[in-house]
């Protein structure tokens, strides 16, 4: 078992909707964002071509945020979803370092969503329903809480959509598809093969749980 | 009990219960851009905290929503929410003045506005003027609660918003063409698409979700695309091919196209030209159509029989496209044969010098569409045989808004028409549904285009204001003060807030005088032209109001009194469900219904738009006429009727005094039955039922042809230049041609080719942006500022070198009159070296704290007047040549 995600870019169309439903979804604070996306560019006009790659935690297989942690804050799961427990954190940001994906984020101060303007009831809310200690590191944790859930209603991550991560839910072209990777009949794993999608940055060695088809 | 008290007190009746539930989930309509999709909210203790799309709908993104949808959450938590009336107690009026808002009753607000509305009633209907546009609350809202006032009243419309910058050529093409707002490729099917602008399926434009939802799976069906787009960072990403072209010259490179169909490939579809165009049409010498001496009804040839019959005559079997024939004693030949030698001129070679687009490329494009296109192929879909098209050309924006733009947008239909792609399988279909057969329970909800005058295609149910066809008569001036009098075949366009407008409509007689100004959903100062021009109209205007859910520059500049609206999220709403040749349902897509639910009931003192107009109605003493305009909306009278003189019964009567939720549960009950009413909708959130191929590819279902030879402009060239030309308009006559033909936009004429105003600023659309209201929202404007196209200037690399500009740097862009902006360079391989673009942001106002002072705004560098608009369709200009340089002075102040 272990949980992976599969994007296709010759769908995606870099609406951002991944990354804003994903702020709302954790009640992210202002500053941090668990999915974003990176523009570049390649070619000389006019045979330039425009990339968009949404990006997020990659879940490795060998996570070396895990392994930099010094307080094991940072834990792989068994299902593979790597995960912070801010209990454990204690802010040291070796992970920030070690992480070749730059996908981690330190909460180091309250801020508004309308600055000078006070909280939001939306992010008092937040505060009780999922709340984010300042002075550690915040990161994806593939809508843990809802695959955890979904799996003890006797749903499936990836296909019920209560037990999917919300960025696969909420994305319009259906770019995102989720499931197990050690699986070779699960819909992710015929995928990956059939596209010929691919890891970023194999050769940091790391196995990442996100797989891309290339546009 | 007050107003307010009143309002939440029959919301209690009918959601009071289901408000009472902890923690549940409401359907509603989204209404962050006008496609409006589905969403559902999730609501715990009575707060939204969760919005997504709906999965079992096809109103959207079958549970996918895209970014700014999923944003809307933040705006209703926005403390800047305007939550009670308010009244301005700075007299003074203008760019950047702070209004001093002082809260007032509505009682109050109310006495004042009846009091200006009446006395402007009394002296000159006209003398009031209506701005309004999609804004923060739904496209279709405008179109019918705001709108229908508006007519009831009698008063004049003024381009809100973007409307002249947005589809003045695409609806009004949307109508004669398709009976639909909008087009969109049938991506279910679609194989081959030239897209020239207009980035629907990219998250901006036209269809939002849906488009991104459909695009995507054509994609992965293999669906091939090529982008001819002065910028390739949009859509071009997930193009095969970018072809770089100079704004407005998109004209010259589908006329060489067509050319190459007709002349030289000689592979288009004839049975679609005879059968279903004007094309057959005999026309004499004067370029008008030969007409039945009796009837007036024009004239064909049939090569069946060898005789000469009406365009109805049932006989009529095979009427020619080619030949010259002799009728009522004038020697004539169908329009087609015209068109065909006209286009011999527009050569490839000719298209490349003015476009930049490589001769080769051109005739490589003509030759895929007419390839892909499949010229007299069938398909069979869901047991129906219908002709199959896969390939076709579409655009928007870019195309649309430019002087030329009735032309160069024709001449983009004229491809599609040649391939007759039009509504049927494969290829370019009207937005929406332009053909109900009804909602089987019932036989409600029915609906459908029509052959009207001259047999021609004639929308259904049509949004707002009239369809295209048949164009009013060309009448004197002094009536309109947009001048739509003269210019009779559009009803929106640059006007008043052009620099020549005084002048122009002094010489009409000034026949009244602004007095009342009330706007809905429109940032009316930023959203036109430079602000400056539209500020000096509103300053004229001795009251102005407006109904909002949010100030902005209009508001605090020219408001006398601001009405608070209810947020989207607390407002339910009926006429969104009935923007069906508006933006809902496409293609194959099943009717998927939904009502604009109200998530929680309205905060403060915000109310629902039709109540507020409906109060407004009866103060004023219109409600009569009004209750009749929305009845004739919500019953389809007018399609309903066309052709006969049935009865259609009401929904409401004149005399009617009924509330927005009243109203709205008999809508429901009238087209659906008593069993699925407010309270069903309420409970259930929405139905479902399929389309059938005979309504989604209704073209050859319905008795109707459509323009290729445009003869009522032809008709009225002569009277139009007397009327208009009276009063001041000095324009290209020749422009009134039924030929499509090519005209360049005046950004390439008024300078000389060497001008230093070397390069074009073209105002992009961002997918996360609509108009600058989602600019104030903190998760939009957290994400934006991760994307280098949205705040900033991008500008070609190459021409960045020869200028001596560096990524990031601080530039001035500064046209002809002298007009400037500044903003950051993004320096990119992706546009074209004499092109820079930029969104239209740069917002000011203090109740926008979140976007205050972000981005550019272009339109400040635009200025309008009779050569730089479409005097046919209405559209706009706002192309500007400039020239770049490094910004040298300090930081741009954004207040006084």
């Amino acid at each position: 078992m272990r949980w992976g995600m599969l994007i296709n870019l010759e769908k995606c169309v870099g609406c951002n909707s991944c990354a804003v439903k994903c702020e709302q979804e954790h009640f992210l604070p202002p500053g941090v964002l668990w999915g974003r996306l990176l523009f570049s560019e390649t070619g000389v006009y006019p045979r330039a071509t425009k990339h968009v790659y949404p990006v997020l935690c990659n879940h490795c297989k060998e996570a070396k945020c895990v392994d930099a942690c010094p307080t094991r804050a940072t834990q792989r799961r068994e299902d593979g979803i790597v995960w912070i427990d801010s209990n454990k954190c204690v802010g040291c940001r070796y992970c920030l370092v070690a992480c070749p994906f730059q996908v981690r984020t330190y909460y180091s101060k309250e801020l508004e969503y309308y600055p000078g303007q006070g909280l939001t009831e939306f992010e008092k809310l937040g505060k009780k329903l999922y709340p984010h200690q300042i002075g550690t590191v915040l990161k994806c944790n593939f809508c843990m809480e809802r695959i955890d859930s979904g799996l003890a209603l006797g749903l499936k991550p990836g296909i019920d959509r209560e037990a999917t991560p919300a960025c696969v839910n909420i994305c319009p072209a259906k770019a995102r598809y989720f499931g197990d990777l050690d699986d070779p009949d699960s819909e992710i794993s015929i995928l990956i093969r059939k596209w010929r999608a691919v890891q970023f940055h194999p050769e940091y060695g790391t196995d990442t749980s996100i797989y891309y088809v290339m546009g | 009990m007050g107003i307010v008290e009143n309002d939440r007190e029959r919301y209690r009746k009918v959601f009071g219960e289901r408000d009472k539930q902890k923690d549940h989930w409401v359907h509603s309509i989204c209404s962050l851009c006008y496609n409006e999709c589905a969403i559902r909210v999730r609501v715990l203790d009575g707060k939204p905290i969760a919005i997504e799309g709906v999965p079992d709908s096809d109103r959207g993104a079958q549970g996918g929503l895209c970014a700014r949808g999923v944003s809307a959450l933040m705006d209703w938590y926005n403390p800047n929410r305007i939550l009670y009336p308010v009244k301005r107690t700075n007299p003074k009026k203008g760019l950047y003045e702070d209004p001093k808002w002082q809260r007032i009753s509505w009682e109050e607000a109310f006495d004042v506005i009846t009091d200006k509305l009446t006395a402007a009633r009394k002296k000159d209907p006209r003398s009031a003027f209506f701005a309004f546009t999609p804004g923060p609350t739904g496209g279709m809202r405008a179109n019918v609660s705001f709108y229908r006032f508006m007519m009831a009243f009698g008063g004049s419309g003024a381009s809100g918003g973007p409307g002249v910058m947005c589809g003045a050529s695409a609806h009004h093409l949307g109508a004669l063409q398709y009976a639909a707002w909008d087009i969109i490729p049938d991506y279910r099917y679609c194989n081959y698409v030239l897209r020239c602008g207009g980035n629907e399926g990219w998250g901006g434009g036209r269809s939002a979700s849906t488009s991104i939802r459909m695009a995507a799976a054509a994609r992965e069906r293999g669906l091939k695309m090529k982008v001819m787009d002065p910028q390739g960072f949009t859509v071009a990403t997930k193009g095969e091919e970018w072809i770089p072209i100079l704004p407005a010259t998109d004209i010259a490179v589908f006329l060489a196209i067509a050319n190459l169909i007709v002349n030289e490939i000689g592979i288009y579809d004839k049975e679609y030209l005879r059968h279903k165009t004007n094309g057959a049409y005999l026309v004499g010498p004067d370029r008008l159509y030969v007409r039945d001496a009796q009837t007036k009804k024009p004239l064909l040839f049939d090569e069946a029989d060898g005789k000469v019959k009406t365009y109805d005559d049932p006989t009529l079997t095979h009427p020619a496209i080619e030949g010259k024939y002799t009728a009522q004693g004038l020697a004539c030949q169908p329009a087609f044969v015209l068109i065909k030698e006209h286009l011999k001129q527009y050569q490839p070679d000719w298209a490349s010098t003015i476009s930049t687009v490589p001769a080769a490329t051109i005739r490589r494009l003509a030759r895929e569409l007419v390839d892909e296109a499949r010229i007299g192929s069938f398909i069979e879909i869901e047991g129906v045989k219908v002709p199959y098209r896969p390939a076709c050309v579409v655009g928007y924006k870019g195309l649309q808004t430019h002087q030329n733009s009735f032309h160069q947008y024709s001449a983009m239909h004229q491809i599609n028409i040649l391939l007759g792609n039009q509504d049927v399988c494969g290829g370019l279909l009207g937005s929406g549904a332009a053909r109900s057969l009804g909602y089987a329970g019932t036989d409600g909800f029915k609906y459908a285009p029509f052959g009207g005058v001259d047999g021609m295609l004639t929308p259904g149910p049509w949004p707002i204001g009239q369809a295209a066809w048949p164009p009013r008569k060309v009448a004197d001036a002094g009536t309109a003060m947009n001048f739509s009098d003269v210019l009779s075949h559009s009803s929106s366009n640059i006007y008043p807030y052009a620099e020549d407008w005084e002048e122009l409509w002094t010489k009409a007689g000034r026949t009244f005088e602004p007095a009342v100004f009330f706007t809905y959903g429109a940032n009316t100062l930023m959203n036109n032209t430079r602000p400056e021009s539209a500020a000096k109209f509103l300053g004229q205007v001795p009251f102005s109001f407006a109904l909002q859910p949010f100030h902005n520059e209009t508001t605090e500049g020219f408001c006398d009194i601001v009405l608070p609206e209810s947020h989207y999220l607390e407002t339910l709403d009926i006429s969104s469900a009935f923007g069906v040749t508006y933006n809902y349902p496409l293609g194959m897509d099943k009717f998927s219904f939904h009502v604009r639910m109200p998530v929680t009931a309205p905060t403060g003192e915000a109310r629902d738009i039709q109540d507020v107009m409906n109060d407004l109605a009866d103060r004023v003493g219109i409600r009569p006429t009004y209750n009749a305009r929305l009845d004739d909306f919500y019953t389809f009278r007018k399609c309903r009727q066309a052709g006969t003189n049935r009865e259609i019964p009401s929904i409401i009567d004149t005399k009617d005094i009924v509330t927005n939720i009243e109203f709205v549960d008999r809508i429901l009950k009238y087209h659906f039955g008593a069993e699925r009413g407010l309270e069903w909708f309420r409970d259930n959130g929405f139905m479902n039922w399929n389309k059938r191929p005979e309504e989604c590819y209704w073209r050859w279902f319905i008795q109707a042809r459509v323009p290729i030879y445009f003869e009522g402009v032809e008709a009225d060239r002569e009277d139009t230049k007397e009327k208009a030309g009276k009063i001041g308009f000095d324009l290209n006559w020749d422009y009134f041609t039924a030929l499509t033909s090519y005209f360049p936009s005046v950004i390439h004429t008024e300078l000389p080719p060497d001008s230093e105003y070397d390069l074009f600023i073209i105002s992009q659309r961002d997918p996360l942006m609509t108009y600058r209201f989602t600019a104030q929202n903190p998760y939009i404007n957290q994400v934006a500022s991760f994307n280098p196209f949205t705040y900033n200037i991008a500008m070609n690399v190459e021409t960045a070198r020869t200028k001596g500009i560096k990524e990031g740097d601080s530039i001035c862009l500064e046209n002809h009159w002298g007009d400037k902006i500044t903003g950051n360079v993004k320096l990119t391989q992706l546009i074209h070296p004499r092109v820079i673009a930029a969104v239209g942001l740069g917002s000011w106002a203090k109740g926008n704290p979140i976007s205050r002072g972000k981005g550019v705004n272009p339109n400040a560098l635009i200025r309008y007047d009779q050569h730089h608009f479409c005097p046919i369709s209405g559209s706009a200009e706002p192309t500007v040549r400039v020239k770049a340089y490094k910004n040298t002075q300090s930081e741009v102040k954004l207040t006084k």
